[in-house]
C-alpha cells in the first residue's frame, strides 16, 4: 500500500469516529439558556446598545477625529503664514 | 428540514425555531470538535454552553450570506483559543477519555465491534497526542468533514496554509501509529 493511500485511509477512519454528544439535562439547559439569551438580545435596550455600539459611535470618533485633524492643520497653516 | 440558508434568514431576525434547528443540527458536532480538542468533558460542555450563548446573542447580527457551520465552529474555536491562552492543558488526562456514547446503535458482529472498537479508540488516543494545529485541522477536515475553504474560515488562515497544515497533520498522525495500526485502518 503507498503512503498516500494510508493517509487518505487514516481521514476516513477519522470520519467515521463516532459522534459524541452531552446527556439530555444538559442539551435542555443550554438550549434554555441560549432561548433566553436570543430574547434578551432581541430587546429594544439590547437593539439601542448594538445601534449605538455599531453606528453612533464609530460616526461621532470619525467625525471628531477628522474635525480636529482639520484644526490642526488649519492651525500649522496659520503658524507658518498660509 | 430547512437548509443552513434558511436557518440563517430565521437567525436574522431571531426565530427561536430556527435557533432550536440550528442547535439540533450543530449542538453534537460542535461539542465532538470541542471534546477533541479540549480532552476534557466538563471543559467541552462549558465551552458547548458559552458557544450557544454568543452564537444566540450574535445571531441577529449574522450577514445574510454567512455560513452557519463554519460560523458556529470558529465561535467555539476561538473560545478553546481563549481558554487555551489563560489555561495549561493538562494532557496526562488522554488515558481516562471516554468518548464513546454508550447508547448508540450497533449492528456490526462482536468481532467487528471489538476490532473497530480497539482501533477508534487507539485513532482517538493518535488524534490526542498531535499538536493542537494538527488536531484542529484534522478534526475539522476529516472528523466533520468541512471542505478546507470553510475549515480556513474557521481557524482564520489561508487555504494554501491550510492544505500544507493538513498535509502536516495526516502524517503526524500516520506517525503516531504503528504500521500495524495502520495496516488496519487500511482494511476498514
Amino acid at each position: 500500500m503507498r503512503d498516500d493511500e494510508v493517509k487518505d485511509d487514516l481521514l476516513t477512519a477519522l470520519g467515521q469516529l463516532p459522534a459524541v454528544d452531552v446527556d439530555d439535562w444538559r442539551r435542555e439547559h443550554v438550549r434554555l439558556g441560549a432561548q433566553a439569551e436570543l430574547r434578551r438580545a432581541g430587546t429594544r435596550v439590547s437593539w439601542l446598545a448594538a445601534a449605538y455600539v455599531r453606528v453612533v459611535e464609530p460616526i461621532s470618533v470619525a467625525l471628531i477625529s477628522g474635525s480636529y485633524l482639520v484644526w490642526a492643520v488649519q492651525r500649522v497653516l496659520h503658524f507658518h503664514g498660509f | 428540514m430547512a437548509d443552513d440558508g434558511q436557518l440563517v434568514a430565521g437567525l436574522r431576525v431571531g426565530d427561536p425555531e430556527a435557533f432550536d434547528r440550528a442547535y439540533a443540527r450543530y449542538r453534537a458536532p460542535v461539542f465532538g470538535f470541542l471534546l477533541r480538542l479540549c480532552q476534557d468533558r466538563p471543559l467541552a460542555e462549558d465551552l458547548l454552553q458559552e458557544t450557544w450563548l454568543r452564537a444566540a446573542r450574535a445571531a441577529r447580527t449574522l450577514a445574510p450570506d454567512s455560513r452557519l457551520k463554519p460560523w458556529l465552529f470558529r465561535i467555539a474555536y476561538n473560545l478553546f483559543v481563549s481558554h487555551r491562552r489563560w489555561s495549561a492543558l493538562n494532557l496526562a488526562r488522554l488515558g481516562t477519555l471516554r468518548l464513546l456514547s454508550p447508547g448508540e446503535a450497533d449492528h456490526r458482529t462482536p468481532y467487528e465491534a471489538q476490532a473497530t472498537g480497539d482501533l477508534q479508540r487507539r485513532l482517538e488516543a493518535a488524534l490526542a497526542e498531535l499538536k493542537d494545529e494538527h488536531r484542529e485541522v484534522l478534526l475539522l477536515v476529516a472528523v466533520e468533514g468541512m471542505e478546507p475553504q470553510e475549515a480556513a474560515e474557521v481557524l482564520t488562515v489561508s487555504a494554501p496554509a491550510l492544505r500544507q497544515r493538513l498535509k502536516r497533520a495526516r502524517d503526524a498522525l500516520a506517525a503516531a501509529l504503528t504500521e500495524e495500526e495502520r495496516w488496519a485502518v487500511g482494511r476498514t
